[in-house]
């Protein structure tokens, strides 16, 4: 197989938030590299009961990678250590916009998803962190998992986010080494409404297969379209009236 | 937007019975309509081949739904063809499927190749959302229905391809003629093993349910078992020349 690097990403309104005018508080970024060695994908869901969270999401999403890249091993060799200080910086990050903007960080209040790898001759390392509610989902040699399942507060609206008090211990990291062809993908909730089986924890590998399947025969932008197009109806505007948002990456 | 880039509430996800791909690639060039010139006058045979086409076509559709296995496993796509081809339906479960009825088309000619090499290309796509989907599937079939001869030459670099499919025992095929105007010789180029039928007089609805009860015995069937299409009722419908 052709060895390459592509991420895609896309994010829409949820019907439920464009008849309140509200805006998309789902946020995402992804990065590839120009020499094709390393790559990431971020996104963030802003909480909505924070006025300013679509900032937080947007801030979160885009300092994430280029801190993650330019410490990559030091993080690696320490997951325990990534932790405390992925989590120190974004709060750094997101506190001085607040303190720019006048608000209480609270106010930016957003969940997290991110993975970055780095690639090898026949592997990727990779770290990836989760905070609060959506999926990460991982692939080697076509074995799809869940790297990280949704965290929730006892009730079903309740999640934590980058800005809760103690979330350190939910900051959730894992680090690695995939056989190549790996694959990731990222999801709000609104997205894992359609996607994620809470059932029995399970993604459905038959979506993630042909959208992963994509990057074998697609550019990146074609990708990132039929990301768009698909978020837009179908069969996640049948499930959720939330925002919905879906970040891939596929290394072979 | 490409069809392998839509998700759909798939019934690929939903359903886990093996699949039987059937590519019906149908003529309807104008001659189909029935119409004969007379020197100045045209004679209208009455029924027309496409209304006996469409009700065929109709029954194949029905018996296949009312099948409890065959109705969740076959799945139908249809290319028509005449001076050009035709996408009419996409691969899809038939559980709820109604087939557009086939006109004629007012251009005429029989591009024979071009429109075999859209359906193996139909084929080729299904299987590999198959795969992706990680649906088992039977060796696809690929029906041809044409009452005249090709117009061009296309059928002369897709025949032998199609021909190594059918010997590597990846495709199977039923290339039927209709009417005396149809070109056997350039059917069987397509067709290894199987000799072109012609059908006999307009009798689609005794071929479409021979069809329909031959994907019936695929869609049965277990890994491995040899699978005997009913052939000795081939002769309610086809003659060989």
């Amino acid at each position: 197989m052709r060895s390459y690097i592509k991420v895609a990403g896309s994010s829409v309104t949820g019907l439920a938030h464009q008849a309140k005018g509200l805006p998309c508080q789902d946020k995402f970024k992804v990065y590839r590299a120009k020499d094709r060695k390393s790559a990431g994908i971020a996104l963030a869901d802003g909480a909505g009961s924070s006025l300013f969270s679509q900032i937080g999401a947007e801030s979160v999403t885009t300092c994430v990678i280029p801190y993650v890249k330019d410490n990559f091993n030091s993080l690696i060799s320490n997951p325990e250590e990534a932790r405390e200080k992925i989590v120190s910086y974004l709060l750094f990050r997101l506190g001085s916009l607040a303190l720019k903007n006048k608000v209480h960080i609270t106010e930016l209040a957003c969940t997290l998803l991110f993975v970055y790898i780095e690639r090898t001759k026949k592997a990727a390392r990779f770290i990836a962190g989760h905070i609060g509610d959506g999926v990460i989902a991982s692939s080697a040699k076509k074995e799809v998992t869940i790297l990280s399942a949704p965290t929730r507060g006892e009730y079903a609206n309740t999640t934590y986010f980058v800005t809760s008090e103690g979330v350190i211990p939910f900051c959730k990291i894992f680090t690695g080494l995939l056989q190549l062809p790996a694959s990731f993908m990222i999801m709000s909730d609104g997205a894992a409404e359609t996607l994620f089986v809470r059932k029995t924890t399970q993604i459905n590998r038959a979506y993630y297969h042909q959208m992963l399947g994509w990057c074998d025969r697609y550019p990146q932008e074609k990708i990132t379209a039929a990301l768009r197009k698909n978020l837009e109806k179908g069969i996640f505007r049948e499930v959720s009236g939330d925002d919905c948002s879906i970040c891939l990456m596929k290394v072979t | 937007m490409a069809r392998d880039l839509q998700l759909r509430r798939a019934d690929l996800i939903e359903n886990p019975t093996a699949r039987v791909p059937i590519c019906l690639v149908l003529d309807n060039s104008p001659s189909m309509s029935g119409e004969i010139e007379m020197g100045s006058l045209t004679e209208q045979t009455n029924p027309r081949p496409i209304d006996e086409l469409n009700a065929g076509l109709k029954l194949f559709i029905k018996e296949l739904q009312e099948h409890e296995i065959a109705r969740y496993s076959a799945e139908v796509a249809v290319v028509t063809f005449s001076s050009k081809p035709e996408q009419l339906v996409d691969f899809d479960s038939i559980t709820e499927t109604k087939l557009p009825a086939i006109t004629v088309e007012e251009v005429g000619g029989t591009c024979l190749g071009t429109a075999v090499d859209s359906a193996l290309k139909l084929l080729d796509r299904r299987k590999r959302e198959y795969k992706d989907a990680g649906v088992d599937y039977f060796q696809p079939w690929l029906v041809i229905i044409t009452d005249g001869r090709p117009t061009d030459f296309s059928h002369l670099e897709v025949a032998p391809r199609v021909a190594d499919l059918v010997r590597s025992k990846k495709l199977t095929i039923f290339p039927i003629g209709v009417g005396k105007g149809s070109d056997l010789l350039a059917l069987e180029m397509f067709s290894p093993s199987r000799k072109p039928l012609r059908l006999k007089e307009l009798r689609f609805k005794e071929f479409f349910e021979w069809l329909s009860q031959s994907v019936t015995v695929v869609s049965q069937s277990m890994p491995g078992e040899a699978i005997k299409l009913p052939l000795d009722k081939i002769s309610d419908w086809g003659t060989l020349d």
